[in-house]
């Protein structure tokens, strides 16, 4: 399994240059892929900006989100804007969209929240024919275009990640529920007789040099989930221990790719994980 | 913190009983009925559910551990066989007796219920936190709807809960065949004369039978009646028994944190079907849970109800799945009689999902011998999904089809219009037992499946064909309906492909799934059709069994065909008609088919799970009696035995990731 680290992308109050630092720095240390989440109505840099700021400072770094909201954007200009990166980048980009989880990101937008999963499927097939097209300049390096991958978690996520998109991503949560959405993505691959096998990507969140600022972020971020978001804080991984045993149950369950996000926006905190990550 | 408990039942008395005794928090419990009002007979618990049991609390599980009855044998009986499965360890105990335990150690820990004390919204003033163990009627859900979010659904079953005047010997599933249609008791012992015992048939049984309008008094005589060869004498008890439909509910939330806080527990928040037996153990271990979040954060209500129902809501939703997969294999069961009595057993046993051949052979090694056994052609000792089978011309040395099994090919296109994409073979290429012959209809004319499907070819693409002028995607254009000349021609192209095939295998597959032409002429969303070829299931099948019969005459192989039996979406092909098509293939030389679904429109809700695809295949093979090929998120041997060691699959499509 390839372990990759966020981008300190969505941290409030953080310095918003922090990244381009913080960027080169995870690709010296090892860690395989460099991930941004997305979320209108929050203090966030806009994903695709930040990977390509990241992009310009790195080489081999693989640049991830997970999960774009899809809905959100117009799909010829997101695709222009993926296939633009996927070239400045020399072929790093894996391009994760989802339909997010709040309505209000919609409701910022002016998109029908309703129409989502709807939307989201039809983009999918758009985006790659624009990628094989040309039509819509620029084409991306990567033959085909990046890498897709899909996130959610309802029988129309798995299939609409099977018919059209190169993987699955995994919302978060302990291993044994990614192993859950693992056993659905691969019947849907099976079902639909899509070639080949799906990737499997994962996150979870990680703060190091102090505990508190991991709750309190992980509380103000996951607000709209009311009582709900204090358990999602407690879940974040703050000791060396936790995060070893999260990435062995992680491997043993069969996960490509774990993706650890920050919350903390200290250049500190990449080389803490690093060094237990490398162990 | 003072904590109202509203009902005296198994979670409302285990709830007070761990609170009082951790101490701190004051609780008061109300209940509406006087104490030992209860009725009912036994309850079951697992032996994993006891030792939770005994970790709760020592002393109050070394009474109860006194009062339980213990077996560790289902015995299943049909009016020709018997068969007695062991190493199923299990316990019961009289509901009066649990409550009446649970009664006595409230007054140990010096809580005194509230009898004949009705508790309702409005009552909560001066309480901190109302724990609502009110039962399936709840008036504190109903209270509070769109915070709950319950969803209720009614079982289309008919149960009766009776008792009997005899211990049985351990759990005892009795089969009795009727002309109304079969009946079947769920029966065990809970105490030293006696037996809860369970009668449940279908709602067609039950009118036919005349049930309707029924007296307990006349219930009770006719289950006696019923089941007097298994009775042998004994008689059966009423307790203000009735016929009922089972509800099975679900509740999105479980607690509120508005006003006086809300929180539910057992069969307030949830139920599960019978036939798994475990609603007072779910209502148990969510009183444990609830009690132990409490007194983790004793000053934060609102992080105690998170953990509770964080902790609870996985569990119970699992129970509640095989719940649901037991109660449809009762629904079903009636198909089942004719497997043979070990194979009728096994399948029994693996009905909710949760137990796998691995786990039977562990309990029970003589019954899976004799599965392998039935499962193999002379009766030799086998494992079942590696046991051959022959099916007209075709050996298949096991029971597994795809990588390490039999060799299929992909589908091979009947003419160039009818490929998927520009690079699909319309020629056999290689080495294969089995050749699949398709034409993609309206999915036809795409890019190559690698970067996803149904992307329409932007250039270079031809038109599509289908039942009816539909677009599979937004991004496709219309198919065009075919004309009769249409018809001719592809029943032309199936034949040459058929012909194209002999001497390269001996099994031919015609692909009529997943919303290729043939398909589209089968599901009821994608023809519209308003000739002879639409309408009935009849009129929707006349074109793919015009192929089917064209191809039967010329080739000599085994001849398959793939179909989706569900098209799992609103308005799709209802299993009565599944059954009728595959009765159709058969009747027109149709040896093998295989059960697929979805894929007659883009998007549909694909019920993704282990052997998501079994029941229906079961279903098919059983009710229109055609050996069946199913895949569906199969990928061990295991599941491989667990499905055809039970009758519910021939051959088993083994997962290509
Ligand atoms: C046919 C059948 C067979 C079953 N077999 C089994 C089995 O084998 N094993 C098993 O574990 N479970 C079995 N169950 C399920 C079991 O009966 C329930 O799941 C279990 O009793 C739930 O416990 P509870 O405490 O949540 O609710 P209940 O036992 O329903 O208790 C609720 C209590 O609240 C009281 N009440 C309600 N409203 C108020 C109010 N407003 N004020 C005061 N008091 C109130 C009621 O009088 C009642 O005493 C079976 C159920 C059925 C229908």
């Amino acid at each position: 399994m390839r372990v990759g680290i966020g981008l300190p992308s969505a941290i409030p109050g953080r310095d918003p240059r922090l990244l381009i630092d913080w960027a080169r720095q995870a690709e010296e240390a090892g860690f395989t892929s460099l991930g941004v989440i997305d979320r209108v109505t929050y203090d966030s840099s806009e994903p695709l900006v930040a990977l390509a700021a990241a992009a310009a400072v790195t080489s081999r770094i693989r640049l991830v989100s997970m999960v774009i909201i899809g809905p959100l954007h117009n799909s010829v200009l997101l695709a222009r804007q993926a296939a633009s990166l996927d070239a400045l980048s020399e072929g790093r980009l894996t391009l994760g969209l989802g339909v997010g989880a709040r309505r209000e990101d919609y409701e910022a937008a002016g998109v029908d929240y309703r129409r989502r999963g709807h939307i989201l499927t039809q983009q999918l097939a758009r985006i790659r024919d624009h990628w094989e097209d040309g039509r819509v300049g620029p084409l991306p390096v990567s033959a085909g275009g990046p890498d897709l991958l899909v996130g959610g978690a309802s029988p129309a996520a798995f299939l609409r990640a099977a018919r059209l998109a190169d993987g699955y991503v995994h919302g978060g949560g302990p291993a044994r529920s990614f192993a859950g959405a693992a056993t659905k993505v691969k019947a849907a691959w099976e079902d639909v007789g899509r070639p080949g096998s799906p990737q499997l990507w994962a996150q979870a969140y990680f703060g190091l040099s102090d505990a508190e600022a991991v709750n309190s972020y992980l509380l103000d971020y996951y607000r709209f989930a009311g009582p709900f978001a204090q358990r999602i804080a407690d879940a974040g991984l703050t000791t060396a221990t936790q995060l070893t045993n999260f990435i062995r149950a992680y491997e043993e369950v069969g996960c490509d790719e774990l993706v650890l996000l920050p919350t903390i926006a200290e250049l500190s905190e990449v080389e803490r994980l690093a060094s237990i990550v490398n162990r | 913190m003072k904590i109202a408990v509203v009902g005296g039942g198994p979670a409302g008395l285990y709830f007070s009983v761990l609170m009082a005794r951790s101490g701190g928090h004051h609780v008061e419990v109300f209940e509406r009925n006087p104490p030992n009002a209860t009725y009912g007979w036994g309850v079951v618990f697992s032996e994993g559910t006891l030792t939770e049991l005994a970790g709760g609390h020592g002393g109050l599980f070394e009474d109860l551990d006194k009062a339980l009855v213990r077996w560790s044998t289902i015995s299943i009986h049909r009016p020709e066989d018997t068969v007695r499965v062991t190493g199923q360890p299990f316990a019961a105990i009289d509901r009066k007796s649990l409550l009446s335990i649970l009664g006595r150690w409230a007054l140990l820990h010096g809580i005194s219920p509230n009898y004949e004390t009705e508790f309702q919204p409005g009552d909560e003033m001066g309480f901190d936190l109302v724990v609502a163990a009110d039962g399936i009627n709840s008036a504190w859900r109903r209270r509070f709807p769109e915070t709950f979010q319950s969803e209720e659904r009614v079982h289309p079953t008919r149960y009766i809960w009776l008792g009997l005047e005899q211990a049985l010997s351990g759990f005892t599933f009795v089969f009795e065949p009727t002309p109304a249609g079969l009946f079947q008791a769920h029966a065990y012992p809970y105490g030293p004369e006696e037996s809860t015992f369970i009668v449940e048939t279908t709602e067609e049984a039950f009118q036919a039978s005349e049930l309707a309008g029924a007296t307990e008094e006349q219930s009770l005589r006719f289950g006696e009646k019923l089941f007097a060869n298994f009775l042998a004498g004994a008689r059966l008890r009423s307790n203000r028994s009735q016929w009922l439909r089972f509800v099975t509910l679900r509740s999105q939330r479980w607690f509120r944190t508005e006003g006086v806080p809300v929180v539910l527990v057992g069969d307030a928040a949830h139920t599960a079907h019978f036939s798994i037996g475990s609603g007072t153990k779910l209502a148990m271990e969510d009183a444990a849970a609830l009690a132990d979040a409490l007194v983790s954060y004793p000053h934060d209500i609102t992080s105690a109800l998170v953990t509770y129902e964080v902790n609870r809501q996985p569990p119970v939703a699992r129970f509640q799945e095989a719940a649901l997969d037991s109660a449809r294999y009762f629904e079903r069961v009636s198909n089942l009689m004719e497997l043979p009595a070990s194979t009728f057993a096994f399948n029994l046993l693996t009905r909710s999902g949760r137990v796998s051949y691995l786990d039977v052979e562990r309990s029970d090694p003589g019954l899976v011998a004799e599965v392998g056994r039935s499962a193999s052609p002379d009766r030799r000792l086998a494992v079942p999904a590696l046991t051959p089978l022959t099916l007209g011309g075709t050996l298949f040395r096991t029971r597994l089809v795809g990588p390490g099994g039999f060799a299929l090919s992909e589908p091979i296109a009947v003419s160039l219009d009818g490929r998927r994409f520009p690079l699909q073979p319309t020629k056999v290429d290689g080495d294969w037992e089995g050749i699949v012959l398709t034409h993609a209809g309206p999915r036809a004319s795409c890019r190559p499946p690698e970067s996803g499907l149904d992307r329409p070819l932007l250039t270079g693409g031809w038109e599509t064909i289908a039942a009816s002028p539909i677009s599979y995607t937004a991004l496709h254009s219309a198919s065009r309906p075919l004309t009769s000349g249409d018809i001719e021609r592809v029943i032309g192209d199936f034949v040459e492909g058929a012909r194209g095939a002999a001497g390269n295998a001996t099994l031919l597959v015609i692909d009529a799934a997943q919303g290729n032409l043939l398909a589209s002429f089968i599901s009821p969303l994608t023809n519209h059709r308003d000739d002879e070829y639409g309408g009935s299931i009849g009129a929707r099948l006349r074109f793919p069994l015009a192929v089917i019969s064209a191809v039967r005459d010329v080739w000599d192989g085994t001849l398959a065909v793939r179909f989706s039996a569900s098209d799992f979406a609103r308005g799709g092909i209802s299993e009565d008609d599944a059954v009728h098509v595959a009765r159709a293939f058969a009747a027109h030389g149709v040896e093998l088919v295989e059960v697929c679904g979805g894929g007659a429109v883009a998007e549909y809700e694909p019920p993704y799970r282990r052997g998501y695809l079994l029941p229906l295949a079961s279903t098919i093979r059983l009710r229109a009696k055609v050996p069946v090929l199913v895949g569906g998120g199969l990928n061990t041997l295991d599941d491989a035995n667990t499905a055809v060691g039970s009758g519910r699959a021939d051959l088993v499509r083994v997962g290509t990731v």
